[in-house]
């Protein structure tokens, strides 16, 4: 339907001029050729052991997070007078009795040291109590709908502390683990605010290029300008107090990804505007393609990879920025658990001398950030699997 | 309706493409970058026209305006198509989709020429899901081209990955045949590949001219290249057309001081011929300043005073039994010049 000649002569040219494409190909290389960008990408990502290891990690995390109710023996909020200040207890397999096949801690009882008349926890060896898991606990309602009193591991009487208590007598692990959510949540929700910001100015300074661009552009020097710190403490300075802790938490979100958002669409931009440039792109728009298709077709899937790895690396950029305003006070504020917040009751000699363990959620933030950062690491050398393919 | 002799496909006239350049804060335009100044020359249908010209003269960016994928300053680019002829230099969007199908370009670089994330399938059936043809046809017309351009239909599922330079050549090849083009602007279309794969691609671009009645403008800066497969061969220098003459006559009879410093450029093929080849003096023209006379004076060992003062046009200096050889020079008459045998 399409030549008016007669398809002999085409089946000359084709005698002559059929390639080496006959050749038998293994079936690995077969596979490589019908392969998509993300499978090369995933071929060219496995290849990062650690990045692999961290993805794992963080998935682990996450998944903790949706659950922290189940996860966590207590509640954040319960004080208990007795254990103020409990150093975190030593989960152990031997006693005086022997070997025991099931993990159990001593109780703890408190001392006065007579001359220096500080509270001491001595272990109390009489009593073993053996750690048990899906244990029947405090009441909670899963997500809010679905009520329950299971958690994952918990002592059947007294108390079990695996990373100590605060001065209230709060279990730590559990404060670690709310805590979690709340931080972990606000890197992502903080994200994916100034990936939609970012990926809208950035793309519309990119593909409409001009005037646009340029107002766009000098819109974006101007917020970089601005020195960080002092920028996100007016801005939470202006947050009313009286607020709930919900709206707190998303006005804080809010902020980081107004500022967040600036390196985002830079990337975005500096990707379309080289893309627009490129001859497929121009062969697209000659063929007649419609700008909606380019858009979606050519430019989105060129970058998307790229953006991708951008965004696992800015996530611990913004846990760090709201661990910062929390630990300054003027982030999330008490009662809601952050590690920020956590960090910030630990900001005293006391924690520094005698209660080390107030400490540990700087532990999370920091296997948190690293893990992102890796994985961010490993994205990004995946992102472009067709760098080094020329032949 | 604009007028042009019935064996013309193509017209180019005083076509120019200049680049704004931008300065400072608020990005204003101050001088501007005159890729194309001035062009004239016309390809008649059927034909292929060589363009040749050093690097940087603006061979790629009179290509892109001719085929709209940059917009044209100024002048006409004067198109026959069935019903009739139309300037592409004032179509609008809409209508420039519609003479899309007429007119299209092979690239350069066979790597960043195909969206590597599209199968080669999807790469080929663009151009027709454009145009309204149904997946089914697509297909059928996809493993039509790929058979055409020697390429095995089978692997039109496989990404542009699996193939090497000369076969994604060919697939862009395709491409552009894909809606029966009768125009074809290829911009260097050999020059990213090996010499071995050259001669493949250049016998297919012949091939393909033939079967389909196709007319190509050949951009190269290569002139063994361009002596193999054009009819006919326009010269550039820094923004305009200095010699236009078919491709024997412009090789052997050079009328225009370039050109002939172009063609002493090239080596003789065999070792017995001694090699007298003439170095050009002088930098090449700044594309962006004001020219008032010949842009090649500076260079030109014949320039006199008028050649600084005039800009030379493009005029027919053909002798008797020649015919249509072109010429920007106030000198062509009364120089001797030599070409290569
Ligand atoms: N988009 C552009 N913006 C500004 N200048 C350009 C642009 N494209 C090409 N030029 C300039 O136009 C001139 C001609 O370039 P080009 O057409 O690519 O030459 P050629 O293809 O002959 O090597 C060069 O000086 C180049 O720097
Ligand atoms: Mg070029």
């Amino acid at each position: 339907m399409f030549f008016t000649q007669n398809p002999e002569d085409n089946l000359a040219i084709n005698d002559r001029q059929k390639e080496l494409l006959e050749e038998e190909v293994d079936e690995t290389e077969e596979q490589f050729y019908y392969a998509t960008q993300w499978q090369l990408m995933w071929w060219n990502f496995r290849k990062h052991r650690l990045a692999v290891g961290c993805g794992i990690l963080i998935l682990f995390m996450y998944l903790m997070v949706l659950v922290p109710e189940f996860i966590a023996p207590y509640e954040p909020s319960t004080r208990n007078r007795r254990y103020a200040n409990a150093p975190p207890q030593r989960v152990r397999l031997v006693s005086d009795q022997g070997f025991h096949f099931r993990p159990f801690v001593y109780d703890l009882t408190q001392e006065i040291d007579p001359e220096t008349l500080q509270r001491n926890y001595v272990l109390d060896k009489s009593t073993i109590k053996p750690i048990r898991f899906f244990v029947r606990g405090v009441d909670y309602k899963l997500w809010g709908l679905i009520p329950s009193n299971i958690h994952l591991f918990g002592v059947d009487d007294g108390m079990l502390f695996l990373f100590g208590t605060d001065r209230l007598g709060r279990d730590m692990f559990t404060r670690v683990i709310y805590a979690a959510r709340i931080s972990m949540s606000i890197g992502l929700i903080g994200v994916f605010l100034s990936f939609v910001l970012g990926l809208t100015l950035g793309g519309i300074s990119g593909y409409l290029g001009g005037r646009v661009d340029n107002i766009i552009q000098r819109i974006m020097e101007i917020i970089r300008s601005f020195p960080q710190i002092p920028l996100w403490m007016a801005l939470s300075a202006a947050i009313p107090p009286h607020w709930s802790p919900v709206r707190t938490y998303f006005a804080i979100t809010v902020i980081l990804s107004v500022i967040g958002w600036t390196n985002l669409a830079r990337q975005v931009r500096s990707k379309i505007i080289s893309l627009k440039n490129e001859d497929f792109v121009v062969a697209a728009q000659l063929s007649g393609t419609s700008e909606t298709r380019i858009v979606t077709r050519h430019l989105i899937p060129s970058f998307m990879s790229h953006i991708i790895a951008v965004i696992t690396l800015a996530i611990p950029t913004m846990i760090l920025a709201e661990t910062s305003l929390s630990f300054l006070g003027i982030g999330l504020r008490p009662p809601v658990v952050s590690w920020g917040v956590l960090l910030q009751q630990s900001q005293n000699l006391y924690a520094l001398t005698q209660a080390p363990w107030l400490m540990i959620p700087g532990l999370f933030v920091v296997v948190y950030v690293l893990a992102f950062s890796f994985l961010g690491d490993g994205l990004r050398d995946a992102a472009d699997p067709y760098g080094g393919m020329k032949r | 309706m604009p007028e042009m002799p019935d064996n013309v496909i193509l017209s180019v006239k005083n076509l120019k493409k200049h680049f704004p350049i931008r300065k400072g804060f608020l990005r204003r335009s101050s001088g501007a970058v005159k890729a194309v100044n001035g062009v004239d020359f016309f390809i008649p249908s059927g034909e292929t026209l060589g363009l040749v010209g050093e690097s940087g003269c603006g061979k790629t960016t009179l290509g892109r305006v001719i085929v709209r994928a940059l917009e044209p300053t100024a002048g006409q680019i004067l198109f026959r198509t069935s019903q009739g002829v139309i300037d592409l230099a004032g179509l609008g969007k809409s209508e420039l989709k519609n003479v899309r199908s007429h007119i299209q370009m092979i690239f350069q670089d066979p790597y960043s020429s195909l969206n590597q994330r599209m199968t080669i399938l999807d790469i080929i059936s663009e151009p027709l899901i454009n145009f309204g043809h149904t997946r089914k046809e697509c297909e059928e017309r996809v493993s039509e081209l790929l058979d055409m351009v020697g390429l095995n239909p089978r692997y039109m599922q496989r990404y542009p990955h699996s193939f090497s330079g000369g076969q994604r050549q060919r697939i862009g090849i395709a491409r552009a045949l894909a809606l029966n083009p009768s125009l074809v602007v290829a911009d260097e279309p050999v020059s990213a590949l090996d010499v071995s794969v050259q001669a493949q691609v250049l016998n297919l671009l012949m091939d393909l001219q033939k079967q389909m009645q196709l007319t190509y403008l050949f951009i190269s800066h290569d002139l063994s290249v361009v002596r193999y497969i054009c009819d006919r061969v326009a010269v550039m220098y820094v923004g305009y057309i200095v010699e236009m003459a078919g491709t024997d006559q412009l090789y052997s009879k050079p009328r225009h001081p370039y050109t002939s410093t172009l063609l002493s450029a090239v080596p003789e093929a065999s070792p017995h011929i001694p090699w007298n080849y003439s170095v050009l003096s002088g930098e090449v023209a700044d594309p962006a300043a004001d020219r008032q006379g010949c842009a090649f004076a500076p260079r030109c060992q014949y320039a006199s005073d008028i050649c600084s003062q005039e800009i030379p046009s493009l005029h027919d200096v053909s002798l008797p039994g020649e015919d249509g050889h072109y010429v920007a020079c106030h000198f062509a008459d009364k120089i001797e010049l030599e070409g290569v045998s």
